[in-house]
């Protein structure tokens, strides 16, 4: 059976693109220099004291009692405040609910307005006013209609877009050969996710797209790279972009 | 189809055959000298990241070294493929664990010393290996070992059945299947792109 990786001809375009990803991962290489390596360390952790493990166990075991003991206490003391807002509240509702609703105990106990039309059940609709009966409405869900929509588009947007951009930009430069819009598209990801993860892979794209097309911008490009990543890895590209 | 392979270190079946003649009960530093890359290969089929393998092979041969005397047999391989296959179990979850702490945040050491070609196709190539090594996740640990092993690192099916102690027919089937189900997700994948 002939291996994927070697089908990067084929005229299926599947086939192909499964072989180009597969490509992405070349063989595990050896390397003497590795084995040597954790062969020390297989020696050096053989003469370690075992009074090394033993202290690491109790540090665990102090750790886990510690998180536990704090979770506990934190529990112990959410579970506390929370009796006293109950408390307020209660003063509160008893504060406001007319006299005459002592007569009439059940609307008092059940919170959601919609128990409260069971009025084919109350003997007197009259001294059950809806009104009354209906509970005050609450102060956490009243506001919230006015905050909401404020904070809701920034956070979902998040890596998807990101990362969108970025596959997007080096799509156009290295298959659609256009730097123009990869520089376009880059620059918007520099706008959008100046401290991203990516953003050093992001500002040498940008100067690949302007290098041969737009000096001026590429120097632009190179000096704010070689601002933030002085020996990164595109260093020497930025510094051929500013000195060619 | 072993001839295709990038390396030519050790054969797996001789190799074992011999250390097991050689002394009983066998001694460590043979042991570690013939596997420890084969073992680095396994592991990195059995899904541990690249940045992780030389840590994950240390504990593999610390496992080895501790059970080395009670080893009988002569089917080394598989059983040190057993030990690798626990011991990868244990670092993902662990990893897992990590990943609570760390929020995700994972630096892939692969990419940082990638000098060489541009940087347009630096990326290109992190991002195929970033979707094949999502493609690799899906797949179930039987299929993706079948897989790798044969695909990525060029073992032979023979070789592959050697390894995991299974006759090569079910080797051969779940090559095939997860073959299969690669192209089908490169398919879903494909479509994707094109939808954008």
């Amino acid at each position: 059976m002939k291996r994927l990786r070697d089908q990067r001809e084929a005229a299926d375009p599947v086939l192909a693109r499964a072989a180009e990803l597969l490509a992405a991962r070349a063989p595990l290489e050896d390397d003497a220099a590795r084995r040597q390596r954790v062969r020390a360390r297989l020696r050096r952790r053989r003469m370690a004291p075992r009074g090394a493990a033993w202290l690491r166990a109790a540090a665990m075991v102090a750790l886990v009692c510690s998180v536990a003991v704090a979770s506990a206490m934190i529990g112990r003391v959410a579970r506390t405040i929370r009796a006293h807002l109950e408390a307020a509240r209660a003063a509160r509702q008893a504060e406001h609910a007319p006299a005459h609703r002592h007569h009439v105990p059940a609307p008092v106990a059940a919170p959601a307005p919609v128990v409260v039309p069971a009025p084919v059940a109350a003997p007197a609709p009259v001294a059950v006013p809806a009104p009354v009966a209906a509970p005050p409405p609450s102060p956490r869900t009243a506001p919230t209609p006015h905050h909401a929509p404020a904070v809701a588009p920034a956070a979902p947007a998040g890596d998807s877009d990101e990362q969108r951009l970025l596959v997007d930009a080096v799509r156009a430069l290295r298959h659609e050969h256009d730097p123009a819009r990869a520089e376009r598209l880059l620059s918007r990801y520099l706008d959008r996710y100046p401290d991203a993860v990516a953003a050093e892979d992001a500002l040498a794209l940008a100067l690949e797209a302007t290098l041969g097309r737009d000096p001026p911008r590429a120097a632009g490009f190179a000096v704010r790279y070689l601002a933030r990543y002085p020996s990164g890895r595109w260093a020497a590209l930025a510094r051929r972009a500013l000195d060619p | 189809m072993a001839a295709e392979r990038p390396y030519v270190d050790v054969d797996l079946p001789a190799a074992a055959g011999d250390l097991a003649r050689a002394s009983t009960p066998l001694d460590f530093t043979p042991v570690y000298e013939a596997w420890f890359e084969p073992c680095l290969r396994w592991l990195r089929a059995l899904g541990v990241p690249d940045a992780d393998l030389e840590d994950v092979g240390q504990e593999v041969f610390v496992v080895v070294r501790r059970k080395l005397a009670a080893f009988e047999g002569d089917k080394l391989a598989a059983w040190l493929y057993r030990i690798a296959t626990r011991t990868a179990s244990d670092h993902r979850r662990r990893a897992w664990f990590r990943r609570l702490w760390t929020r995700g945040a994972r630096i892939e050491l692969d990419g940082l010393a990638d000098g060489a070609a541009g940087p347009a196709e630096a990326y290109e190539r992190r991002e195929a290996a970033r979707l094949l090594d999502g493609i690799l996740a899906r797949m179930s640990d039987k299929r993706r070992v079948a897989f790798a092993l044969y695909e990525i690192e060029g073992y032979s099916c023979d070789e592959i059945a050697h390894i995991v102690d299974v006759p090569v027919a079910t080797v051969w089937t779940r090559l095939h299947h997860a073959r299969k189900e690669f192209l089908a997700r490169v398919a879903e994948l494909q479509t994707e792109e094109e939808g954008r």
